[in-house]
């Protein structure tokens, strides 16, 4: 529904557009400033030069060859971490979708439980599981599957692990809401006429929560290409993204300018992609309507 | 399919929810091409049995047959019913056509197959010009009527008809329900209808089942079901009844005094001797005559356009009378003294049960 704007409805989207503005945009207005600032002059003690303006610096970052091999590990770990959330979230939200009482509530406890619990206890307790006397080599050794206990942390699968317990909870969370205002008797029409049980699930829950569908991807795919605990703490430098990489390159290296530059190089890059999936998902929407 | 083979038989059909026996040993035969109505109140158990017969419910007991051939655990996709829900249940992503070709496609049906019957169902219900429409674009009458096009396309051995008007305003709600008649006419099709509306139960089915705590009260045309109730929660289900105690004495000579009632009448039903037998007279079967000396009383006047319902005290009881009035005038003033009379020479006589009053039950 679109409406002219009113001054209730300016009234009402103020506080979020303040708050956009202040905590985000401002800010990375001063990041996409500081990534076309100078270097700073030797012996000044700071990070960089306000008073230069290089935007050549931006063509520095693209031509770095280690810029567009975390990038490329950024978007592959990126990528896969959503389809895990997505292939993992779609079934688990119909599932519990379909349940009712104390189990649909034990569930929906389970998949946002990781969200309660401090984060750092949250890695140790995956580095428990990892390790190699954690659970998974103890069952397998115990099983005699193994010999030696697998190395399952410093690799893409703890990084990939790690971060699908982080991000999981968010497309969960939003599509059990979606599934939850499907019409069940448009499940029992469907079932009348002709379709299977999936077949019918797919119709009349899954078909009209797309949009949910779609924005569950959506925010999968930016925690995961914004994946930086994971990398960090579970993974190698391999698997270091694009995350990791600002911050060695502003805390440990000190270098601003090359920090401001990355950020805002993937940032633009993500915010296209992102656009570029969602306009073509809108035209295929627009095609099977 | 045999005609001697009955469409569907319900056999000692019984369905709980915890506690609540819902559907209390059902048995039930429809006939092939019959159109049958499964009427009664809230929480009568009528739904459950639609859904029970559809295959969305299991039975906790008892059978289902279709054209003879038992479903038990067959899932709804296998028993080749159609289905027309309430509030429509259409697919709002979906078109009026898409929504009509989709159990056809279900059914693997080949794509000029397909368009041919989806045009010829839009035909059938009037609907050929909003094809292209989503349902949100519609009226509750046309969506309605794409949920009936929708249910009949597949050529189902069975219609059920899950209260398929109750949420449309009168008027729209009597002329489908005459489309609904013509078209299930048309297409030959073995229909249930599910309603608590007695009227449209009367005015769709050949014959009725009225439904009282999971249990069939009684089967039979809507004739003989509105004209010799076997029990007085049918004779008050079914519109306006007087349900009025005999007078005491008196020989049976085949005929009854009723208290309020002028005269003796010839009687039907039960044996007049129990105490608890009533009377049963529906409004319209009584008239009321001005008489200074009568023992009634007009308590109030009731104008409904082209009858005018009367209120009579009389002896005790309050009894209700009909008399038609084309112009709508006023027949008698309240207050005014009058007698009862029967206008019908026979009288169907039942014992109370449940009702105990004695008066009009409405």
């Amino acid at each position: 529904m679109t409406r002219p704007w009113s001054q209730r409805g300016l009234v009402l989207v103020l506080p979020a557009l303040l708050f956009v503005l202040v905590m985000f945009v401002l800010p990375f207005l001063g990041v996409a400033r500081v990534a076309m600032a100078g270097d700073p002059p030797p012996g000044t003690g700071t990070f960089f030069d306000i008073s230069v303006f290089r935007p050549a610096n931006l063509l520095d970052v693209t031509g770095d060859r280690l810029f567009r091999t975390v990038l490329g590990v950024t978007i592959r770990s990126g990528l896969i971490i959503t389809g895990v959330c997505m292939a993992v979230a779609l079934p688990f939200a119909a599932y519990v979708h379909t349940r009712q009482g104390r189990l649909r509530t034990a569930l929906i406890a389970a998949v946002a439980l990781p969200k309660l619990v401090n984060l750092l206890v949250l890695l140790y307790g995956v580095l428990l599981t990892l390790g190699s006397g954690g659970v998974i080599n103890d069952v397998l050794t115990g099983l005699g599957i193994i010999d030696q206990p697998l190395r399952l942390f410093g690799n893409l699968f703890a990084v990939v692990f790690t971060e699908v317990l982080v991000v999981l909870p968010y497309p969960v969370l939003l599509l059990l809401a979606a599934f939850s205002a499907s019409d069940p008797r448009q499940y029992d029409a469907a079932r009348s006429l002709g379709a299977g049980p999936v077949r019918a699930y797919l119709e009349t829950v899954v078909r009209p929560a797309w949009p949910a569908v779609v924005g569950a991807t959506i925010v999968s795919a930016v925690w995961a290409v914004g994946a930086f605990v994971g990398p960090l703490v579970l993974g190698n430098p391999p698997y270091y993204t694009v995350a990791v990489e600002v911050y060695n390159l502003a805390l440990e290296r000190l270098a601003w300018v090359d920090a401001a530059g990355w950020a805002l190089l993937s940032v633009g890059l993500f915010a296209v992609v992102l656009g570029g999936a969602l306009a073509m998902t809108r035209r295929a929407e627009g095609r099977t309507a | 399919m045999d005609p001697l083979v009955p469409a569907l038989e319900l056999s000692g059909l019984t369905r709980h929810y915890g506690d609540v026996r819902a559907v209390d040993g059902v048995d039930l035969t429809v006939a092939g091409g019959e159109r049958f109505a499964l009427l009664g109140p809230s929480g009568s158990g009528k739904t459950t049995i639609l859904r029970v017969v559809a295959g969305f419910e299991a039975p906790d007991a008892g059978h289902v047959a279709l054209g003879g051939r038992p479903v038990e655990g067959l899932p709804p996709e296998r028993r080749n019913i159609g289905v027309v829900f309430q509030d429509y249940a259409l697919f709002p992503h979906r078109s009026v056509a898409q929504n009509v070709e989709f159990g056809l496609r279900m059914r693997k049906v080949g794509k000029t197959e397909r368009r041919d019957r989806v045009a010829q169902m839009l035909t059938l219900v009037g609907l050929t010009r909003e094809a292209d429409r989503r349902p949100d674009q519609l009226s509750g009458g046309q969506r309605q009527r794409v949920a009936l096009a929708r249910a009949l396309a597949p050529s189902p051995a069975l219609l059920l008809l899950d209260e398929p008007l109750a949420n449309l305003d009168r008027r729209l709600r009597e002329s489908l329900r005459d489309e609904l008649v013509a078209i299930t006419d048309a297409v030959g099709i073995t229909s249930v209808l599910v309603t608590h509306d007695q009227e449209e139960a009367l005015s769709f089915a050949d014959r009725i089942g009225v439904l009282r705590d999971g249990r069939l009260a009684q089967v039979g045309a809507p004739a003989e079901v509105w004209q010799s109730p076997t029990d007085t929660f049918v004779a008050t289900f079914l519109g306006d009844m007087n349900l009025l105690p005999l007078r005491a004495g008196g020989p049976d000579d085949g005929c009854v005094a009723v208290q309020g009632i002028s005269g003796r009448l010839a009687h039907d039903g039960v044996a007049p001797a129990a105490a608890d037998v009533r009377a049963c007279l529906r409004p319209e079967a009584l008239t009321a005559l001005p008489d200074a000396a009568g023992p009634g009383t007009v308590h109030s006047v009731f104008y409904a356009g082209g009858s005018v319902t009367l209120a009579i005290d009389v002896e005790g009881h309050r009894v209700k009378v009909r008399v038609q009035r084309p112009d709508g005038a006023p027949v008698l003033e309240e207050g005014a003294r009058v007698r009862v009379e029967a206008a019908v020479d026979r009288v169907r006589l039942l014992h109370a049960g449940a009702v105990t009053e004695g008066d009009v039950a409405a």
